[in-house]
């Protein structure tokens, strides 16, 4: 551990105080409807995708593109199926876990108290205190593969996240910013993350806008229903 | 001439409909091939030949067999924006290159696996030939001498280090 971090015995009082003020009881959030737009430059090449992702807390996820091309994703606990409205046909991934877009889960894990890590089996090693900002190293779960984990919160609001390797490499980087105030945590509007490879890296630069929180999300989308004559083809995941 | 040169127009519309369906058609192809490229430089990328490897070493073959039926698709994010053709030949070539070098790896490590424990068997083999020439000399009831079985030891350690540890004095 670096110096003048502190271990996880001595966390409770200052730690806890500072880094999860307002992060501990977040406000319920049940629907969000979010506008999304999403660049990515990959080998070389830039890519732009435009849409809006509806989510309900209860599993269901539909992502609903319109550019560049009319795409629907809909996800829930046990298949994604892609659709395109315009062709009549797309594929159903039949999965034994559920799918996500970890884009947009990026910024909903900004609602749970340290990121989520505690839920997937991290345990914090250490943390650092500066000023408002709090920079924290989680530790994978035992037995699997991968490196330790860094965030750092700057004025309750994450800042950055950041993936290290077993030989300590950064693997990827997240950037965050333009936070918006749910009940009293703070989501990021604007997220980069960089992921780091041997031969190429991939930067992926997401913002969201036009978040709307616990709203009735409208039935056309959740209930959409796929027509008869679609042709769809059914892959195993 | 040129000038008044005029194409009727049912075959000024085939001509059309020509190199239109052959722009088409060479479009596709692109869209597979750049599918399959990217699906195989991420196939590449996702699959970690470390654990294969050393789970081929420790379980043998059976992580060959998972290596080839347990293949995951590829990360949703990858296929949003993308045209169907473009997302059904990327989820193709990713399993497959998935599941290739899945095989591969855990193989390797089968395989290293296998090669070491045939070199142990040859060389106990070899070994348990050493100490059946070894052993007669000492077994018999006229091996009641020490001297005998060492002597006969030491030049059965001589043809064989290995063997050596067979050349201890007989238990009476």
């Amino acid at each position: 551990m670096p110096r003048g971090w502190s271990g996880p015995v001595s966390i409770l009082p200052g730690f806890l105080l500072l880094l999860l003020a307002g992060l501990v009881f977040p406000q319920n959030l049940t629907s969000l409807q979010v506008d999304f737009e999403r660049q990515t430059r990959k080998r070389g090449t830039d890519e732009t995708v435009r849409g809006t992702i509806y989510y309900e807390s209860a599993g269901k996820c539909v992502a609903v593109v319109r550019d560049p091309i009319d795409q629907r994703l809909i996800i829930t606990d046990t298949e994604l199926v892609v659709y395109y409205p315009v062709e009549r046909k797309g594929f159903r991934f039949h999965s034994p876990t559920a799918a996500a877009l970890p884009f947009f889960q990026a910024f909903l894990w900004s609602l749970k108290e340290d990121y989520g890590l505690t839920e997937i089996g991290y345990a914090l090693a250490g943390y650092q205190v500066r000023g408002d900002t709090v920079t924290s190293v989680w530790s994978p779960p035992p037995g699997r593969s991968g490196g330790k984990f860094e965030l750092t919160y700057i004025a309750d609001r994450i800042a950055g996240a950041e993936l290290r390797d077993g030989s300590g490499a950064v693997v990827a980087r997240s950037l965050f910013r333009d936070h918006i105030r749910f009940g009293n945590a703070y989501l990021p509007l604007g997220i980069t993350t960089t992921t780091y490879d041997r031969s190429d890296s991939t930067i992926e630069t997401v913002a969201f806008q036009n978040p709307q929180f616990n709203l009735p999300l409208p039935g056309a989308i959740l209930d959409y229903r796929i027509p008869d004559d679609a042709v769809m083809t059914d892959i195993a995941w | 001439m040129i000038r008044n040169f005029r194409l009727p127009f049912p075959l000024l519309v085939l001509l059309l409909s020509v190199i239109c369906g052959s722009l088409a058609a060479q479009e596709m192809p692109s869209i597979i091939q750049q599918a399959a490229t990217d699906a195989r430089a991420d196939a590449r990328r996702d699959v970690n030949c470390l654990p294969w490897f050393t789970c081929g070493l420790l379980f043998v073959y059976i992580p060959v067999i998972v290596g080839f039926f347990a293949v995951s698709g590829p990360p949703v994010e990858r296929l949003i924006g993308k045209s169907p053709d473009y997302v059904w030949a990327y989820t193709r070539e990713y399993r497959s290159t998935r599941r290739g070098l899945q095989v591969k790896y855990a193989g390797a490590g089968c395989l290293t696996t296998t090669t070491i424990a045939v070199v142990v068997l040859i060389i106990e083999a070899a070994s348990g030939g050493c100490e059946d020439a070894c052993n007669p000399t000492c077994n018999g009831p006229s091996c009641n001498d020490d001297s005998g079985c060492l002597s006969s030891s030491s030049s059965c350690a001589s043809s064989s280090n290995s063997c050596g540890q067979f050349g201890t004095a007989p238990s009476r």
